[in-house]
């Protein structure tokens, strides 16, 4: 195998597919990338045995072949090289990589020790911008659980019907659910599990690629498979049932108020400085005469209490949720005005968007 | 031959022709699902292992299997779980919501021992702790510690206390389902609902209960299969706010290949210990047992039984009960001099002068799980040394072994070796709880058996 290639390129594809390089498997070849020619290009390849990906980068491929190499490694001294150009050139299981006046030799591992990353490109069931993709995972991922207690909840749950396809999440104290209308949707009803993990790593990778590009998306035998501008990215999916969760998503609220999100942010993570004693328990008091006031409660250190001007409709309402559940929220939400509805101290609290009307966020309440 | 068993053959094998890095990535998590008519479906955990098993290990398997089974004719390999965690996965999904309600279930046997309750027990400086955290979960079950860990040697009250919760909370509410199980006992019916095919009614024996407790945890060490099992049930059990008992000889650091998630799990509740009693507990402790035959011995009888044993209850009673058993047999009454009399060939102990170096050096290496060429070679390994280095103080303290002879023991030439061991591991134990707690297991086996 000798390749040619902009160091450009290798660096951006190594820098999209090693993070998924298994870092603890007992597999030496599982913490490898592959490097392989495949039609005049190079396809990178990783997988740490849940999510495999490929990506093919543009190089000039003066003779075929390949290898397996340490990925860190790899990595590390591309980005560290200073020239333009780097060669690639495979000598029994030894990569010898150039450039300008350095000169370096890896050993790796035979290619054909490396897992094969199975292909399932047959059966496509919906194609999506890959900005849209990106943002519907940004603004459920997060709410996933994040051990794997109950593994269902750990995962996002995706249901396609038609033009339209639901994504939603929860941990059992707070839930997601993001609804994307696509174009020319034609998929027959269909619902699945994918790791959020997974999906937050692709969420990363997709930011690295164009904005305008269109993934298509891929189903078949327990895995799911996102394509996009020279990608591959596959990973299993995890079985079992989601919960049934439209029951809690509360018909109507007592209190609706419009707040700007940024202040809203700023006045929660302050306060939550204070409530860390306290569960992160912070309490929202919404005054129909509009404003609304954020308090940390008392503790041991001290407290902390903010004062945001809005628009509210419906009576006055006081709910304590748990400062972090609704940062994570805010974060993830891109407008800068949301709606938060409460219904007293015991019902969940729901954060909408306003001008996205598909995005809901709901928030059990703490009881103090 | 079934699914199981005959997917057991067939790892065996495998296992040794492959690397244990290949076979652990490769074949974790796989098992038979059916086999008919010379077709055999196997179920893999995710495509990668199904791709890698087609291309790569195909033959082998097939090789393998044919040798237990004659002719195959095709395998086939199915991503997803085995079938019954799938119907389990499913199940719990569905009866999970926002909300987790785990429902009644019929009356289960709870094995409970009816004799052992807390009046009996008798508390001392070296279990107190233990007393007062089995007191608090049997009055507030789910809420105060959950799980409550109990760990301490042989015959230091374990069982007592923790049958002990689940008779006192079976007292106050008879509605309430106890069940009292060995980890042998659940790995036994683990195994036989599997081969009897009726995991349902094994889930429902041990999730639907209010407090589950288990004995003897460390023998669930190296089970995978039922450490998997268990696994779920502790969470099904925690999620649902049921109180969860689990007693050991060892704390859960200390039981090898104990998967990482269970122990951490174990370690969320309470983990609390049992040590030997001191002489006035042990005192305590014969008083409360000869009143409970109704007998009244002397307080030097007494005295002279704790201040000979020392180390577990067990013996202690054993010793009492063959001191009434002579005088009632004889009618006579127990004094001193009875006393010594029928201890003085218990106490010798005969075991102990047949206690040798060599003996010692087994049972460490047994303790630890490694190998006596090991535990006598020159290899400087973190594993093989500390267990060395104990060997070597034990012999130094039980046998009062010279240094050169221990070290010749140890397969060292240089007597400084042995000194340099007995010393190091003499201030550890200072400050090294887990390893203090060892050494006593090891002189608790040097003596039994």
């Amino acid at each position: 195998m000798k390749i040619i290639i902009l160091k450009e390129n290798l660096s951006k594809g190594l820098n999209i597919i090693s993070r998924i390089v298994s870092t603890r498997g007992s597999l030496e070849v599982l913490s490898n990338i592959l490097i392989k020619t495949e039609k005049g290009r190079v396809c990178l390849s990783a997988t740490n045995l849940e999510v495999g990906i490929n990506y093919m980068v543009g190089a000039k491929v003066e003779e075929g072949g390949a290898i397996t190499i340490p990925a860190r490694l790899f990595s590390e001294l591309v980005n560290s090289l200073p020239g333009e150009k780097i060669t690639l050139e495979l000598e029994g299981d030894t990569l010898h990589i150039k450039s300008d006046n350095y000169q370096s030799n890896i050993k790796g591992i035979s290619a054909d020790e490396f897992p094969l990353i199975p292909e399932i490109k047959t059966n496509q069931i919906f194609e999506i911008k890959s900005s849209e993709l990106k943002e519907a995972i940004n603004l459920v991922g997060f709410a996933a659980a994040a051990d794997d207690t109950r593994p269902v909840l750990a995962g996002v749950y995706m249901k396609i019907d038609g033009s339209k396809i639901t994504l939603a999440t929860t941990d059992s104290y707070r839930l997601a659910e993001k609804v994307i209308n696509i174009s020319n949707g034609k998929a027959k009803k269909t619902e699945i599990i994918i790791p959020a993990k997974t999906l937050m790593e692709l969420s990363r990778i997709l930011g690295e690629l164009a904005e305008d590009s269109l993934v298509k998306v891929y189903l078949s035998d327990s895995q799911i498979l996102f394509e996009a501008d020279g990608l591959d990215f596959i990973s299993r999916l995890i079985e079992g049932q989601f919960p049934n969760y439209t029951q809690i998503i509360p018909e109507s609220s007592d209190t609706v108020a419009r707040v700007p999100k940024d202040e809203l942010l700023s006045a929660v993570k302050i306060a939550s400085l204070f409530a860390r004693e306290n569960a992160n328990s912070i309490k929202i008091s919404v005054k129909a005469k509009g404003f609304l006031e954020v308090d940390s409660g008392g503790s041991q250190i001290g407290d902390n209490k903010a004062k945001i001007k809005i628009d509210v409709s419906g009576k006055d309402g006081e709910v304590s949720f748990n400062g972090k559940y609704i940062i994570d929220a805010l974060n993830a939400i891109r407008e800068n005005e949301v709606s938060l509805a409460i219904s007293g101290k015991l019902n969940p609290g729901v954060i909408k968007t306003i001008k996205d009307k598909n995005y809901i966020y709901i928030i059990m309440p703490l009881r103090n | 031959m079934d699914n199981q068993s005959l997917w057991q053959a067939a790892l065996g094998e495998l296992e040794l022709t492959l690397s244990k890095a290949n076979f652990t990535t490769w074949f974790r998590g796989t098992s038979i699902i059916s086999q008919e008519s010379g077709e055999i479906i196997i179920s893999v955990p995710n495509v990668f292992t199904k791709e890698w098993l087609e291309n790569k290990y195909n033959s082998q398997i097939k090789e393998t299997l044919e040798h237990v089974t004659g002719p195959i004719s095709k395998i086939i390999y199915k991503v997803g779980q085995p079938e019954t965690l799938k119907k389990e996965i499913v199940e719990s999904a569905a009866e999970r919501d926002m909300d987790i309600e785990i429902e009644d279930a019929p009356e289960v046997l709870d094995n409970l021992n009816p004799k052992y309750i807390f009046d009996d027990f008798v508390v001392g400086e070296t279990n107190k702790l233990a007393f007062a955290a089995c007191q608090s979960v049997a009055k507030k079950p789910g809420t105060a510690y959950n799980p409550l860990f109990v760990y301490g040697g042989v015959g230091l009250g374990k069982t007592h206390l923790i049958q002990a919760i689940g008779n006192q909370m079976k007292k106050a509410d008879p509605k309430k389902k106890v069940e009292y199980v060995t980890s042998e006992k659940f790995t036994s019916d683990f195994i036989s609902s599997i081969s009897e095919k009726r995991t349902n009614s094994f889930k429902d024996k041990y999730r639907k209960v209010d407090i589950l407790i288990v004995d003897d945890m460390q023998f669930l060490a190296g089970k995978e299969q039922t450490q998997e099992e268990f696994f779920h049930t502790f969470n099904a059990l925690h999620q649902a706010n049921k109180q969860v008992i689990l007693a050991s000889d060892r704390p859960p650091k200390a039981i090898p290949t104990l998967e990482e998630r269970l122990r951490s799990r174990f370690e969320w509740g309470l983990l609390v210990d049992i040590q030997p009693p001191e002489v006035e507990t042990r005192i305590a402790i014969l008083q409360k047992k000869a009143r409970l035959k109704g007998y009244e011995l002397p307080l030097e009888i007494y005295d002279y039984i704790a201040r000979n044993i020392q180390h577990n209850v067990r013996e202690l009673e054993g010793a009492l009960n063959r001191i009434i058993a002579y005088s009632e047999l004889n009618n006579k009454k127990p004094d001193m001099a009875l006393a010594q009399n029928i201890l003085g060939n218990l106490l010798s102990n005969p075991k102990r002068k047949a206690l040798t170096g060599r003996k010692i050096m087994e049972k460490v290496a047994d303790f630890f799980d490694i190998s006596m060429t090991d535990l006598t070679s020159k290899k400087r390994d973190k594993e093989i040394v500390l267990p060395r280095q104990i060997a070597m103080y034990l012999m130094r303290e039980e046998l009062s072994l010279s240094y050169p002879k221990i070290s010749k023991e140890a397969g060292k030439n240089d007597h400084t070796t042995a000194m340099h061991a007995c010393t190091k591991i003499e201030k550890e134990m200072d400050k090294d709880e887990p390893l203090r707690h060892n050494i006593n297991l090891i002189k608790e086996r040097l003596y039994i058996n």
